[in-house]
């Protein structure tokens, strides 16, 4: 019980802190200060298997980005689709030259391993990479690039922004914790000089980094979180890029977001596992990075704990012996404990709700508790396959493709052309808009 | 040559840096800071100091209700809380035993389990707090069948209630720094969100007591997990993250207006 509240004491200090800094400091200027500058030949990897619903839609928002397509090349990887994602793909191939599909028909399934394939064929000294349910704005592809005129970055991750955020109650609230984990934990922790956590989409790596730490690990159901550890233990740097936002279809029902949320746990924890020792001994990390690293790759580890204090103090309230509680630094210690820990996380919500202007949405932060309860059971079931697998050797999940729920013609529509109104023009269903998302008045 | 950035033989504008959506940062000056921290040091002390009138306060706002409501008691009675801050009252409400429960408020508890579980199945979003609900009500009824044990006077349960509720108090000015002071722009504002949530914590606590007060008279323990969860924790976080919504959202309308008003400059 003392251990539990230790460690998930610990997580609550961390979430504040990562908030009070996010508040406190301003993102650091001299990335922005590259973009457009910085146009090292990029190839952009898309992942696709059977995405007939998205495809058309990511394609043409890449043809209207404002990259020079002489140094430009998209790579849809076609992944043994059985759709008309083929045909799609194919016809703007067939329209741009910088399209050059790759269409694969056999092999392990799964991201990582289409990723590792179509890497190979990659002519850029880049590799940006966005999901098929992604929507890149115009200038999202220079704004990725930009960070690496610093040799030291090895990969960079921009901003999700979910477009879908009117369909549900959970894309309402899944909106605010994405608000949360990019605006303030993702920008904090590379305000103050920790790794950024490289997400897989929406961001990229540099190709000879990618290949110094051997590539993308086909093994891994969470390649991304891999990547950054491979790369943070190999003294490359994630930079994150906040105005370097791309709009993504959230799940709008909790099975969707269940599965998804538990690919995630059990990647990441499995990630924990095999970087812990390694992060732990590294040389050239300082304690702090250390430290953040193992906190990020083990925060799925907070839920059981919390449940086991549920069930403690269930149990504690049946023993009668239990109420009296006399010792008041005790019983200041566990009242303070149960205030501050359980605002942590919303605590985080709301710096970013606030910094972000979404005024409305953040109205809607105490029905975050649904989904937080939602969350820790998802996340426990998760992790009790996860470990049931590690010991018997089965049960387990395989790479698991995210349902999208988008219909044909339904999509956000990229705007024609960068600047100022060029955010502004993507036909999105929510309260965003360029600057700010339109609640404010 | 990409047509969306031809600009007809004209110097390529820089095209990528458009107005952000966020505020860059927040920043409490050091005076804010310690003001801030000076305040619920302060406000700490107080409550401390105040801390057998405040309860008084409490148990006589509890004591109109439970006249209010027709909730009989047979009297308060002192009762230890924490050395140096007590004496604390607790109501001498009478709280039947397991035997002497109501069919009524049997039949309440299986309903209510069936309400739960079909939310739960309606509703997914709902079906972890739901199922945990489930379970507290499911525990309650065999731990008040099986346990002879498992009982709690109203006294008890009073004094259990100040203990909590008055660290709660001490307390929350602490927490009202992270989430009112300290994002605040203005800092009277963040004090009025404080005294605000503060107030309300206090008057809350007194409705959340007789609601529990009134539950045991008529069902004994029989919802006094749920209720113990539902009204106890969960309920101080929850007006808490209200209250810090509420104050978000002010803020970052007096953020985003002055943010306006300066791009509005020519």
């Amino acid at each position: 019980m003392v251990l539990s509240m230790l460690f998930l004491g610990a997580y609550a200090l961390r979430h504040y802190y990562l908030g009070y800094a996010r508040m406190r400091l301003e993102h650091p200027r001299e990335m922005n200060e590259f973009v457009g500058f910085v146009m090292p030949r990029v190839t952009v990897l898309v992942p696709m298997h059977n995405e007939e619903k998205v495809a058309r839609d990511i394609l043409q928002a890449l043809v209207k980005c404002d990259y020079d397509w002489e140094l430009l090349e998209v790579i849809p990887v076609n992944d043994r689709s059985t759709d008309g994602t083929r045909g799609i793909v194919d016809d703007f191939a067939r329209r741009y030259p910088f399209i050059k599909p790759y269409h694969r028909l056999e092999g392990a399934g799964g991201k990582p391993a289409a990723l590792a394939e179509a890497s190979d064929l990659a002519t850029g000294e880049i590799f940006l990479l966005f999901d098929a349910d992604y929507v890149p704005g115009p200038a999202v592809l220079k704004m990725l690039t930009a960070p690496f005129a610093d040799p030291e970055v090895g990969a960079v991750m921009g901003r999700v922004v979910p477009h879908n955020i009117g369909d549900s109650l959970l894309s309402v609230l899944l909106s605010l914790e994405r608000c949360a984990g990019y605006q303030s934990a993702q920008q904090a922790r590379f305000n103050l000089g920790f790794t950024a956590q490289f997400g897989g989409t929406v961001g990229g790596v540099r190709a000879s980094a990618l290949r110094a730490v051997g590539g993308w690990n086909p093994e891994s159901l969470t390649e991304d979180t891999d990547l950054t550890m491979a790369l943070l233990l190999n003294g490359w740097r994630t930079a994150y890029v906040n105005r370097a936002e791309c709009y993504e279809e959230v799940p709008r029902n909790w099975a969707v977001r269940r599965r998804q949320l538990s690919r995630w746990v059990m990647g990441h924890t499995e990630c924990l596992h095999n970087y812990w020792p390694d992060l732990l001994q590294a040389r050239f990390l300082s304690r702090r990075e250390k430290a953040d690293a193992i906190f990020l790759l083990g925060m799925y580890l907070t839920a059981p704990l919390i449940v086991v204090g549920w069930v403690a103090s269930l149990v504690l309230f049946i023993i009668p012996s239990a109420h009296v509680v006399p010792v008041l630094p005790v019983a200041m210690l566990v009242i303070g404990y149960l205030l501050f820990s359980n605002q942590a996380t919303f605590f985080e919500i709301g710096v970013a709700a606030l910094l972000d202007g979404t005024r409305t949405r953040a109205l809607l932060m105490p029905l975050s508790l649904l989904n937080f309860f939602a969350n820790t059971g998802a996340i426990c079931h998760a992790l009790g396959k996860f470990y049931w697998q590690r010991i018997w050797g089965s049960g387990g999940d395989g790479w698991y493709k995210t349902h999208r729920t988008r219909l044909g013609g339904e999509g956000p529509e990229v705007g024609a052309g960068p600047g100022p109104g060029g955010a502004a023009r993507h036909r999105v269903r929510g309260l965003y808009s360029a600057d700010g998302d339109g609640e404010r008045g | 040559m990409n047509p969306a950035i031809s600009t007809g033989g004209r110097a390529a504008p820089r095209t990528s840096i458009y107005p952000h959506r966020s505020v860059r940062s927040v920043r409490p000056t050091r005076s804010r800071r310690l003001a801030a921290w000076g305040t619920a040091c302060l406000a700490f002390g107080v409550i401390g100091y105040f801390a057998v009138p405040l309860m008084a306060l409490h148990s006589a706002l509890a004591d109109r209700l439970l006249t209010w409501t027709g909730i009989p008691n047979a009297g308060w009675e002192e009762v230890a809380v924490f050395p140096g801050l007590e004496p604390g009252k607790a109501p001498l409400v009478p709280v039947p035993a397991f035997a002497q429960v109501s069919g009524k408020a049997r039949l309440g508890l299986i309903l209510g389990m069936v309400v739960l579980l079909v939310m739960t199945g309606r509703i997914l979003l709902f079906r972890n707090l739901g199922n945990f609900l489930v379970v507290l009500l499911g525990v309650s009824a065999v731990g008040n069948g099986i346990f002879d044990t498992f009982r709690l006077d109203a006294r008890v349960f009073g004094q259990i209630w100040l203990r909590q509720e008055l660290l709660v108090w001490m307390l929350m000015p602490f927490a009202g720094v992270l989430l009112f002071l300290l994002p605040q722009p203005r800092l009277r504002m963040g004090l009025a969100w404080m005294a605000l949530a503060q107030t309300y914590g206090f008057l809350f606590s007194v409705l959340r007591f007789v609601f529990c007060l009134g539950m045991l008279h008529y069902t004994g323990l029989l919802f006094m997990p749920l209720l113990w969860f539902a009204l106890g924790t969960l309920s101080d976080l929850l007006y808490l993250l209200l209250f810090f919504s509420m104050s978000v959202h002010q803020a970052s309308g007096h953020l985003w207006g002055v943010r306006d008003s300066w791009r509005s400059q020519p």
